[in-house]
């Protein structure tokens, strides 16, 4: 609660003037120098209103106090009021380009005193407050977001009943791969924002399996080449549907989200689909999303096969037998192999 | 106190101090504490010592004090050494200037201990 005032003045009447017209609706907090103001600004910054400040001060003068109330960050927060009986114009305009609210004049009058401080104080608390809100309300639209795409990526995997919690562990594989990228590699330019936003996307990467028919996308046993034409189109079905959902999220939700659904099957070598893409050329997100979705499949039972072990899993990648992948990508699948591993022996209750 | 007859006295502004500050009662706490503030000492000390910069700044204070508690004579002649201090050393000769400021210093530091 911002319910104090810091008056700093070296002129002990002044403070206890200021003092007395304040003390009603304020608790106040006096210094006599710049010093001692800045110490107690520091202490008491939580709980202050506003801050009346004398400029011609021994020790520390009211300029310094500025500079380091600027230093800090906080003059955004807690406004500052200038006592002055300079009258000169140029040293009001030098203030307000220090950052200071407004002036108090002397002579003091209490009810100008009174009307000044609530109303700057009133105004930066409302700021504060709205500041506050849309941090607030932010967080919510951005776990909101997050909560839709993993619904809409478990919404799709429950029609593949065989594939568990797969969604859920290749959004994991896929955030340790992106930090480890990140820390690795960075000439791929990865942000923390980035490995959220890649991680919170891979839910959507068989998006398009929506779009396939029962009888291929449930069939036990091997696909026929013209099965597998179709089973292929899940990609780009992923993509379209994506691009329909353009105005629901932010662009870089949407962008990743649609790299990874349409590359997720590309491989390094150009031999994956749909469009043949060849190393780099190949988005990073879908690179990593890519990997994380082999490797959940070998560990995983599916219609048409057993699980195979997680040491088999490792080998059979690091050996190029699902496809190339970038040495990079490699080399950071091969760096936390044990996170892998960790989150291949979670139960499902555990995400 | 009869603060009517305190302002009379030493050349000051009653109305205006009780349209700004409001009460009375308070008006006569804050004139009994300029009576015991020491900015004037500090000021004799500072030319004493021929401290520019001291003198500027405890011609500034009580210049500052007087227009609070509205000491109008004061006000004027604190206002007119502070401003003679700004940029350092004098250009002329403060000694009347700074006579004007004891004697009517001493003038609002009597008005209110001869009321007390």
């Amino acid at each position: 609660m911002r319910d104090s005032i810091l008056i700093v003045d070296d002129v002990e009447i002044n403070r206890d003037l200021l003092e007395e017209i304040l003390e009603d609706e304020y608790t106040i907090i006096k210094a006599k120098d710049g010093i001692e103001g800045i110490e107690l600004y520091t202490e008491h910054i939580d709980d202050l209103a506003a801050v009346l400040l004398d400029l011609r001060m021994p020790n520390m003068d009211g300029e310094e106090v500025l500079e380091k109330m600027a230093d800090m960050g906080t003059l955004a927060k807690v406004p500052v009021l200038v006592i002055s009986s300079e009258d000169s114009l140029a040293s009001e305009k030098e203030c307000f380009e220090l950052g200071v609210s407004d002036f108090i004049h002397k002579p003091f009058d209490d009810q100008l005193v009174r009307t000044r401080v609530n109303n700057v104080a009133s105004l930066y608390m409302y700021k504060e407050h709205l500041e506050e809100t849309i941090e607030e309300q932010l967080k919510t639209i951005h776990a909101r977001n997050a909560n839709l795409i993993d619904f809409i990526g478990s919404v799709v995997e429950s029609r593949s009943v065989e594939s568990g919690d797969h969604v859920r562990r290749v959004k994991a594989y896929t955030k340790i791969m992106a930090e480890e990228m990140m820390e690795s590699y960075p000439e791929y330019g990865i942000t923390e924002h980035d490995v959220k936003i890649i991680s919170r996307a891979s839910a959507l990467h068989d998006l398009g399996k929506i779009a396939i028919p029962d009888n291929i996308l449930l069939k036990p046993g091997r696909f026929t080449e013209e099965e597998f034409e179709i089973m292929k189109t899940h990609s780009m079905e992923g993509a379209k549907l994506v691009e329909h959902m353009k105005n629901m999220w932010d662009e870089d939700y949407q962008k990743a989200s649609y790299d990874i659904c349409r590359h997720h099957h590309e491989r390094y070598d150009g031999k994956g689909y749909p469009d043949g893409l060849k190393g780099e050329e190949i988005p990073i997100s879908a690179q990593l999303v890519s990997i994380s979705d082999v490797y959940d499949a070998l560990i995983s039972k599916r219609c048409y096969k057993d699980p195979f072990s997680k040491a088999n899993a490792f080998q059979m990648i690091i050996n190029g037998e699902c496809g190339q992948f970038s040495p990079k990508i490699i080399d950071c699948f091969e760096r936390r192999i044990d996170d892998f591993e960790k989150i291949a022996d979670m139960q499902m209750s555990a995400f | 106190m009869d603060l009517r007859k305190v302002y009379a006295e030493c050349g000051g502004d009653y109305e205006d101090v009780i349209g700004r500050l409001i009460t009375e009662e308070r008006v006569e706490r804050f004139v009994k504490k300029f009576a015991d503030s020491t900015d004037y000492d500090m000021l004799m000390e500072a030319v004493a010592q021929n401290d520019h910069e001291g003198i500027f700044r405890y011609s500034h204070n009580l210049k500052g004090l007087s227009l609070n508690l509205s000491f109008t004579e004061l006000q004027k002649s604190s206002s007119e050494l502070c401003e003679l201090f700004r940029n350092g050393a004098p250009t002329e000769d403060y000694s009347e200037v700074l006579e004007r400021v004891t004697r009517d210093r001493k003038r609002v530091v009597d008005a209110i201990r001869s009321n007390e």
